[in-house]
């Protein structure tokens, strides 16, 4: 028989305002705030993009798109780009995709892959942020908390596993575009493929 | 009920200082002292060798092997026999089994497969796989919603299932909306055209009476781990006329009668179906888990669960930007009874299984192993509340309560 004695004293907590200590390192108010209002989420894909790539988490549903734009294709120098994404998932994966976006703006093939690994090693717990919200450099800092959460990594690495993906098909290791003038211009629709978490 | 016959309950208690509130029993149940026990003292006392050894110790454990083979046959009906009940590694491995060995005997490029689209991946790929490879036609009953419920339309089933249909594969109950599917129905459809009907058991054999060979079925599956036993033990059962046209699935020791350079000669059922070493203790387990059921009553465990079914139903229904997928049983009522699933209007599925596990709140999020029906269902993820004899009433508030609370943390 199921015993009283389990009386639960966190019924408390359940009706309390109180968001456990947990859970608001999880769901820090930057990361909130991206969920809730996406920078640079695009409803159609944009007409100026070269290159799209799909992510998608088979063990969540989570599937988003990335789409890049170039910025210039002067053959002297690497190209920059930009990216916006379309896509539906969780507050993770949707403010993690909103955050990216705001990074890759008009950068590099070499930028991005720095800011894809500093990314990851926030996300993953591997590099430190201050312990206060406030205290935070850049919004990719609120990713730090999902570190806590095994599960939930996957949510938040979707994005940046799509780009690095992304950028290995389009970009050689100099940052100038791998494919010949006339596919640049092309948009390329990938096939899905799997982020595996750690 | 019953929450004291496991233990992990107040373990985790003592560990988390919280009750836990473990609401994923479709995914997978506790276990009780009982089974526990009856595998530990198994390993401590009687370990050995199955069927391969002259000592005593093989012996008794070869005995109690069968024994628990003889413990399933029970389970299912009086009229079954032992070697109709093969141990495999799950429900997974069963359906594949099956699917191989049909593939392999029975299906040609004019033949059609017939299975549901409400159906777990296990009880779908392999099927694909086999309609693939024999390159026949797979065709799927719909999920339909009638009058506010999802249900399967039978009278797309009446139609499918055609004179050229050889095999019917389908949940007794759904594994995410928790319907009860007309078994019997499909049953007699598949007779009526000489098919063999598969029914995939998983969600429904600690609840319900699953003789299906009894009414005609060639085939009933299901899992150790969702009874109450262990994991890595499955049960496939064939009808008699099934275990003389199955090949084998696996190849190995055990299995064979004879062999020389130039092959082999099988065994009969069951061995024949249970190449390797076989999961001794796992049977054990499931051997006690069975007993466990029946001491206390598969009506009293549907009973419990229904009732808190209702209970949570209703204080689910009176949640704001919740959306319910209800689902009907094969009778016309709605589903009452240990899994239902949902969506948060404005906190997706994930967000909600995170925030409740942070009251010690276990629910699954996500397809459910069920693309197909997620996507009929126009969703892309999905929050599954199942219970189990373990769960009381507190769990229903808790839960009900933590899906109230959802925006204090999001929005």
């Amino acid at each position: 028989m199921y015993v009283s004695t389990e009386q639960n004293a966190h019924n408390e907590n359940l009706n309390s305002t109180k968001i456990p200590s947990s859970l608001a390192s999880l769901y820090q108010e930057i990361l909130v705030e991206h969920s809730k209002k996406p920078r640079h989420k695009v409803y159609s894909q944009p007409l100026s993009c070269v290159h799209c790539q799909e992510g998608k988490n088979p063990l969540c549903g989570d599937e988003i798109k990335l789409f890049i734009e170039l910025k210039n294709t002067d053959d002297q120098f690497p190209p920059k780009f930009s990216v916006s994404f379309s896509g539906t998932g969780c507050s993770i994966s949707q403010a993690s995709c909103s955050m990216l976006c705001d990074k890759i703006q008009n950068v590099s093939y070499q930028e991005a892959k720095k800011i894809c690994s500093y990314a990851e090693g926030i996300y993953s717990g591997k590099l430190q942020c201050p312990a206060d919200e406030n205290d935070f450099d850049d919004d990719v800092q609120a990713l730090s908390g999902v570190a806590k959460f095994p599960v939930r990594v996957k949510c938040a690495a979707l994005c940046w596993k799509t780009l690095e993906h992304a950028c290995i098909s389009l970009f050689d290791e100099n940052g100038f575009l791998k494919h010949s003038q006339g596919e640049k211009t092309q948009n390329k629709k990938r096939e899905h493929f799997r982020v595996v978490t750690e | 009920m019953w929450r004291n016959d496991f233990p992990i309950f107040e373990n985790y208690t003592q560990q988390h200082s919280s009750p836990l509130r473990y609401l994923d029993s479709a995914a997978t149940s506790m276990k009780p002292n009982a089974v526990i026990k009856a595998m530990s003292h198994f390993m401590e006392t009687g370990y050995g060798s199955v069927h391969r050894g002259a000592y005593r110790l093989s012996v008794t454990a070869s005995e109690k092997y069968e024994q628990a083979r003889q413990r399933v046959a029970q389970f299912i009906g009086p009229e079954i026999d032992s070697n109709q009940v093969i141990f495999t590694r799950g429900t997974t491995e069963s359906l594949n089994l099956l699917a191989a060995g049909f593939c392999e005997v029975l299906l040609t490029p004019e033949c059609r497969i017939v299975v549901s689209e409400a159906e777990h991946h296990s009880n779908m790929i392999p099927w694909q796989q086999a309609a693939k490879k024999s390159e026949c036609e797979i065709a799927y009953v719909s999920l339909v919603n009638e009058n506010e419920g999802w249900q399967l339309n039978m009278e797309q089933a009446e139609r499918l299932v055609s004179s050229n249909t050889k095999v019917v594969s389908v949940a007794h109950v759904g594994n995410v909306l928790g319907q009860t599917n007309s078994i019997a129905k499909f049953i007699e459809l598949s007779k009526k055209v000489g098919a063999f009907c598969v029914v995939d058991c998983a969600q429904s054999a600690a609840t319900h009476d699953i003789n299906f060979l009894k009414l005609g079925a060639d085939a009933v599956v299901f899992s150790a781990h969702k009874l109450f036993g262990p994991t890595g033990l499955g049960v496939l059962v064939l009808s008699k006329k099934l275990l003389n046209i199955l090949p084998p699935y696996q190849y190995g020791g055990s299995m064979v009668s004879s062999v020389t350079l130039n092959g082999a000669e099988w065994s009969e059922s069951p061995t024949k179906y249970e190449a390797g070493t076989p999961p001794l203790v796992e049977a054990i387990g499931l051997h006690a888990a069975i007993d466990w059921i029946e001491s206390k009553g598969k009506e009293n465990l549907k009973t419990h669960a229904n009732e808190l079914g209702k209970s949570f139903l209703s204080g689910l229904k009176e949640i704001k930007n919740v959306t319910l997928y209800e689902a009907k049983n094969e009778t016309g009522s709605f589903n009452t009874q240990s899994i239902f699933s949902f969506r948060h209007n404005q906190v997706h599925a994930h967000d909600v299984a995170t925030i409740l596990d942070s009251h010690h709140i276990a629910v699954r999020a996500g397809h459910h192993c069920a693309w197909p029906l997620i996507q009929k269902l126009g969703v892309d993820a999905l929050v599954r509340v199942s219970f189990g004899p373990y769960c009381a009433p507190e769990d229903v508030s808790d839960v009900l309560n933590g899906i109230k609370n959802l925006h204090k943390v999001l929005l």
